[in-house]
């Protein structure tokens, strides 16, 4: 199972389910039906059943989401992610694991969240004095001790994001996928609707892109 | 000693990537799956089709109020003019209108 399947912990007992004291019975038997089950009823108008398969891959979109877009936009980029999975629900043929259907739609949406801002041409941060102390350090780095420590700083993470922020919604979707999280570039393909030509030619560009942002910050 | 440029920039990338993947999403608790389902619930209602019958039941009920209240003026006034006497001026007139003959002679 690749990145985006979902977490075996989560198929029958799901992360972040409250139990509620007033229907737990009801909770319990919507606990025990499979993914396509739920489907089926929900697209049958029931509804309410949506709720258990939000609770089910609450923690998997938000894992995607969290990877695209940053921390405090998870939950409002998670919440159309599932609107968006709700209203195309009877188009989900079963052909794939919902859970995979589910990461398609959360990247697409990361996707649209960052040609958004894009087009409004949002003003990228600069980078501070300590992040660019960051960047030399890393740099300058020999030792295993001293690398693995680096990269658990916070720096590391506001590094990340000043530099995807400079490159363009393609290339930062295609670079965050491919480069970041270790997808193949059939799997990005998968995920974004692109072709496999378009996404080989995108990664390769992109990580350029990133080396000229990084290397110009010495 | 300095590092050589295709390291540095190797390490780089190593810690970012890292870093990416060492990540903690934010939690995602049950107010948030509420407020989630409250938006599908929402759409959900704006979306229904609605069937005709469905149509002419809000209809009729939406015109309940206006159509009694309408009813209720029209009865009260066709009360309120049955209950005035015809006025004089009138009468007369209508009594020599009667009594006249129709023909000359």
């Amino acid at each position: 199972m690749d990145k985006y399947g979902a977490p075996q912990l989560h198929n029958h007992s799901p992360a972040g389910a409250v139990s509620r004291e007033a229907r737990p019975e009801a909770m319990r038997e919507r606990s025990a039906l499979s993914d396509e089950e739920l489907i089926r009823l929900v697209v049958a108008r029931d509804v309410d059943l949506f709720e258990t398969l939000i609770q089910r891959h609450a923690n998997h979109v938000s894992r995607i989401v969290s990877g695209h877009v940053p921390s405090e936009q998870v939950p409002e980029v998670a919440h159309e992610v599932f609107v968006k999975a709700y209203t195309s629900l009877g188009t989900y043929a079963f052909e794939q694991p919902f859970p995979h259907w589910l990461a398609t739609i959360a990247v697409r949406t990361c996707y649209d969240y960052w040609r958004a801002r894009h087009k409004s041409e949002v003003p990228i941060s600069a980078l501070t004095t300590d992040h660019q102390n960051w960047i030399d350090r890393v740099r300058a780095s020999q030792s295993d001790e001293e690398f693995f420590e680096l990269h658990r700083q916070q720096e590391a993470a506001a590094v990340l994001h000043w530099a995807l922020a400079r490159l363009s919604p393609e290339n930062r979707m295609v670079l965050t996928l491919v480069h970041l999280d270790g997808h193949s570039v059939r799997e990005a393909a998968t995920l974004l609707g692109w072709s496999v030509v378009n996404v080989k030619v995108r990664a390769h560009r992109a990580r350029q892109a990133l080396r000229t942002i990084l290397l110009k910050e010495r | 000693m300095s590092v050589p440029e295709d390291e540095t920039i190797r390490n780089l990338e190593h810690a970012l990537t890292k870093a990416h993947r060492e990540r903690q999403p934010p939690p995602l608790e049950q107010e948030w799956t509420d407020r989630v389902m409250w938006a599908i619930r929402r759409q959900e209602v704006r979306t229904r089709p609605v069937s005709t019958r469905v149509v002419l039941d809000r209809f009729i009920w939406q015109t309940a109020s206006a159509a009694a209240a309408l009813a209720l003026i029209l009865t009260l006034s066709l009360l309120v003019m049955s209950m005035i006497p015809p006025r004089g001026g009138i009468s007369l007139v209508a009594e020599e209108v009667e009594s006249g003959s129709l023909f000359l002679e």
